[in-house]
């Protein structure tokens, strides 16, 4: 008998929207375009590289195989992201138990953790690091070189190191990592641990055998994001693992992409095959290991857990966080603000020689930068716009279509977060460059590209703010004899738009800083921020390079939240 | 009177049908099990009527198909065969492929969650259905504010859905339905979510709104003392059947099968047989003893037609049973029976009997001073007696 309510699913059969409409054939479209742009660009890619004469043609792998740098650009690769990603997992799973359990929680501060990323962009975080910790002229070695060096202590630090690229990717993954961790330890099912609790379990056991088997999958689901996120991430690694000489995989395809001529695209190729074989990997086992065992069911009360007094422990506690969010935000920009008022970088700070220059040149005097920061923020505006509304569209539709279709189009919006930045960049580099579409150097290519990059994001967001909005609401709208278009406009509309304002804000931040794709499909003819800053990275010019991150990072922060705000605001509750 | 003489084809309004503001005809709906294949049918050929201001209750447990049925006649579930009129309007016809939309049905609807707009006052939520419907300003205003004037709460038209109770926020959906005077309103397990005290003030109310504003109700629960309370009719729904409908009174004194008799009341339901048939008394054995069936009291109208040595079922309502510590004089109907358990209810104590291997349970007022492990005297009044179907298992009508 339960099997009836169980299947019963209204929003299904629910006929507030019809079977067949203007409406649904949108979507569809839509949907089919979507997967065209994924697809086409990855079936034009293993053609390239298998068929690169008309006919099968292998010795790109072999070329690539016999390279004397692919062993250890591989071996490097993978010994970043696999010892940042543990640290990474490790630290952030622990900030989330603190901060979900603990007295040592931050409030505010907590909030404000996973979404750093948003807020200070990677290449930013890396740039700032590069000042605050470079052999000799980094911030921090100044202020080691005065205090303990005038002890005879001889402390420095060096960012450009194994030690240093490890230090920074952790810092970069963590926030991915919390997000998924702490709102999984939100979701459990208080009463699990209460049990525990009462049948004499103490902290730690509770731990040890709810809390932690409850949110494996979680943290199993957080490896696979941070493994694929870190494979393609290349602002970290172009900005301070070259200065480390350290080949990572990323950067080995962008160069022979854009810094060599002619460019090597079937190398490229090739290597973006090995990201997308480690990847799927990756993948295949995130999915055998949350199957194989059965997971406490979660439940959505938002009722409250037992905290744990860290009695002594509480502070030290609160001060790692603290100084995480002053590692990832507070340092690298103050780092960026000081050698952006500079003439040059230099390690003494000296006030009397502070000058707005550099702020003159990349805003106003320099056509590049300043059209470049038009250009970003003008594609996050409206991609993001375009994309959130793109996704709301795909969460209605799937809500009301029957099970498989509906499954389908939320796994097409989902598959570019499977593949990585790069492999989509090359694709569509690949694509949609030359004839027949000659796409090369326009905005429209970058606006395809960030959208497509970006749908998993939309998607989520977009499900996120429907799904809050209960099949009963719509259906009463109906029945009080409401049509589709006015349930829509009256009921879902204003309910859902707070989620879309702080989902088009994350889109917004996303597109306008978007690195990857940019450093392969913009030029000079269609400069954005994300190319600008590695193109001024290359020439070495700092003060132009802070200031440029500096007032970028201060604009996305600054709509990120009073977006976020916005969103906050609510509904008046009781 | 066949359908085709009442109804007009659909599309066309048509004057209202004097008896029946609703009217189901032989209604399927199915779905596909979605692991192990096969179907599951929460609708399974039911027909049924409501008449001009009655109040059918559909009642049945959890997963019976009553909710189901109700969203069928609302149109946010489309069946698969089968007809619905509304206020003589054929709102579906799978014969005729026609399907109205629910918002293009004479219905309003109360939902188990409220479903009230949280971004919306609670007058725009009342005013709704008016605006949808495209009334006039003023029409508006007045009529939302009697609606709200007659559930109580005109006080609170400024307030918003998250900033009153859940009983005010109940009252608010009722005050929407009834707003735009559909004449006939669904109510999908309304008190549901309210506690014990506020449900049984808003079941009283729902039943003065009814019969002082008039309208026809379609009303899911499970709950029996919901359904007795507000119902002019009930339909007792099993496994997507319809296994009985009737008044409260018919529903619990004369229950057609013990499906209805045990979700009803509670009644004490043994296998028995028929050892003799008189014309106007029946003689059956059960493992408690032997009992007289009367054939002539009301109580046993519509009782399936006994013949000798049929195995069939013995009903006996709890309230009917009579204990007392002494053997009656009168020893028709009388076995000896063990205290089992006592469970003190206030102005009743309900005991559990052991008897022949069965457990009966027993209704008394209190103070019959009977305790645990006493032994006691249990009699049945031939009148009180029922005899059932033995396969009548759930479901089956």
């Amino acid at each position: 008998m339960a099997m009836i309510t169980d299947l019963r699913d209204p929003g299904r059969d629910g006929s507030w929207l019809p079977r067949i409409s203007i409406f649904d054939g949108f979507s569809m479209t839509v949907a089919v375009g979507i997967v065209f742009l994924i697809l086409y660009p990855a079936a034009i890619m293993l053609y390239r590289v298998f068929f690169p004469q008309g006919s099968l043609d292998l010795s790109a792998f072999g070329m690539v195989l016999a390279a004397p740098w692919l062993g250890p650009t591989l071996f490097n690769t993978v010994a970043v992201v696999v010892s940042a990603g543990a640290l990474a997992v490790v630290t952030a799973s622990i900030f989330a138990w603190l901060n979900e359990r603990t007295d040592a929680r931050l409030g505010t501060l907590g909030d404000i953790l996973p979404i750093i990323p948003l807020l200070v962009p990677a290449v930013a975080m890396a740039i700032g690091w590069i000042f605050l910790a470079s052999p000799g002229a980094g911030f921090i070695n100044g202020f080691l070189a005065a205090t303990f060096g005038r002890l005879g202590i001889p402390l420095q630090v060096n960012v450009t190191s194994w030690a240093g690229v490890i230090f920074v990717y952790t810092l970069y993954f963590i926030p991915y990592v919390y997000l998924i961790v702490a709102s999984a330890f939100r979701n459990v099912d208080p009463a699990l641990e209460e049990a525990s609790r009462l049948s004499g379990a103490s902290t730690w056991m509770t731990l040890r055998k709810i809390s932690l088997p409850a949110i494996k999958p979680a943290i199993f689901g957080a490896a696979l994001l941070v493994a694929i996120v870190g494979f393609s991430v290349y602002s970290i690694p172009v900005v301070i693992a070259n200065r480390a000489g350290i080949d990572i995989l990323s950067v080995r395809i962008l160069r022979s992409l854009t810094f060599e001529y002619p460019p090597r695209t079937d190398q490229a190729v090739v290597l973006t095959l090995f990201m997308l074989v480690v990847v799927a990997a990756i993948w295949l086992v995130q999915r055998r290991v949350t199957r194989a065992g059965r997971f406490a069911t979660i439940g959505g009360k938002s009722a409250r857990h037992i905290v744990v007094e860290l009695g002594p422990w509480k502070w030290p506690a609160r001060a790692i966080m603290i100084a995480y969010v002053v590692c990832t935000s507070v340092l690298p920009l103050l780092a960026l603000l000081i050698v952006s008022l500079q003439p040059f970088w230099q390690v003494n700070i000296n006030p009397a020689v502070f000058t707005l220059d550099n702020y003159y040149n990349v805003l106003i005097r320099r056509p590049i930068t300043s059209v470049a920061f038009q250009h970003s923020l003008g594609l996050g505006l409206v991609g993001g716009f375009v994309a959130i509304s793109l996704g709301v569209l795909m969460a209605v539709y799937a809500k009301s279509a029957p099970g498989v279709v509906g499954r389908t189009i939320d796994g097409v919006t989902k598959l570019p977060a499977a593949l990585s930045h790069i492999v989509i960049g090359v694709g569509f580099l690949l694509a949609f460059s030359g004839p027949p579409f000659n796409l090369s150097g326009t905005l429209f290519l970058l606006f395809l590209c960030y959208i497509v990059l970006h749908m998993p994001e939309a998607s989520i967001a977009a499900n996120a703010a429907v799904s809050q909005v209960g099949d009963d609401l719509l259906e009463a709208s109906s029945v009080a004899g409401a049509s589709q278009g006015r349930t829509f406009r009256k009921v879902l509309l204003p309910l859902v738009l707070p989620g879309l304002v702080s989902g088009w804000a994350l889109l917004f931040v996303l597109m306008a800083g978007e690195l990857t794709a940019s450093a392969l499909l913009a030029g000079t003819r269609n400069p954005v921020v994300g190319f600008v800053i590695l193109d001024i990275w290359e020439q070495g010019t700092f003060g132009t390079l802070a200031a440029l991150a500096f007032s970028f990072t201060l604009v996305t922060s600054t709509i990120v939240l009073i977006a976020t705000r916005l969103s906050r605001r609510g509904f008046h509750a009781r | 009177m066949s359908i085709h003489q009442h109804f007009a084809p659909a599309g066309t309004d048509h004057p209202v049908d004097a008896v029946h503001r609703i009217r189901v005809v032989d209604l399927v709906k199915t779905y596909k099990r979605q692991s192990g294949g096969g179907v599951v049918v929460p609708v399974n050929h039911v027909s049924l009527d409501v008449s001009v201001d009655e109040m059918l209750v559909l009642l049945g447990p959890s997963g019976c198909g009553k909710t189901t049925l109700l969203r069928c006649v609302a149109g946010l579930e489309r069946p698969d065969s089968g007809e619905i009129y509304i206020n003589g309007q054929l709102v579906f016809s799978a014969a005729r492929n026609i399907f109205l939309p629910p918002n293009r049905r004479p219905v309003s609807m109360v939902f188990q969650s409220y479903a009230l707009w949280p971004h919306m006052s609670i007058f725009e939520n009342v005013a709704y259905p008016l605006r949808s419907r495209g009334a006039a300003a003023g029409e508006i205003r007045s009529r939302t504010m009697e609606a709200l004037r007659v559930v109580g709460l005109d006080t609170l038209a400024p307030q918003y859905p998250g900033q009153i109770s859940g009983g005010q926020q109940q009252r608010v959906a009722l005050a929407r339905a009834v707003v735009a005077g559909t004449g006939v309103v669904l109510f999908d397990e309304p008190l549901s979510n309210v506690d014990a005290k506020v449900r049984e003030q808003l079941r009283l109310e729902i039943r003065r709104l009814q019969q002082a504003l008039g309208f026809s109700a379609l009303y899911v629960t499970h709950d029996q003392s919901e359904a007795m309370a507000v119902a002019d009719r009930i339909a007792v729904l099993g496994d997507g059947n319809l296994v009985q409908v009737g008044t409260p009174e018919e529903i619990y004194n004369r229950p057609n099968s013990s499906y209805v008799g045990r979700f009803i009341g509670g009644a004490n339901i043994w296998p028995c047989k028929v050892t003799a048939v008189d014309a106007d008394s029946i003689r059956v054995a059960t493992q408690v003893g032997d009992f007289i069936v009367d054939r002539l009291s009301p109580m046993v109208q519509g009782m399936p037609e006994p013949s000798l040595g049929a195995d069939m079922l013995l009903l006996a309502r709890p309230e009917a049973m009579a204990l007392q510590a002494g053997r009656p004089v009168d020893q028709t109907n009388s076995h000896r029976c063990t205290i089992d358990t006592r469970v003190f209810l206030g102005p009743q104590t309900e005991y559990l009997l052991a008897i022949g291997g069965e457990r009966l349970r027993a209704t008394l007022n209190s103070g019959a001073g009977l305790r645990v492990g006493d032994e006691a005297w249990l009699a049945l009044s031939p009148q009180s007696l029922r005899l059932l179907p033995r396969d009548a298992a759930a479901g089956v009508a």
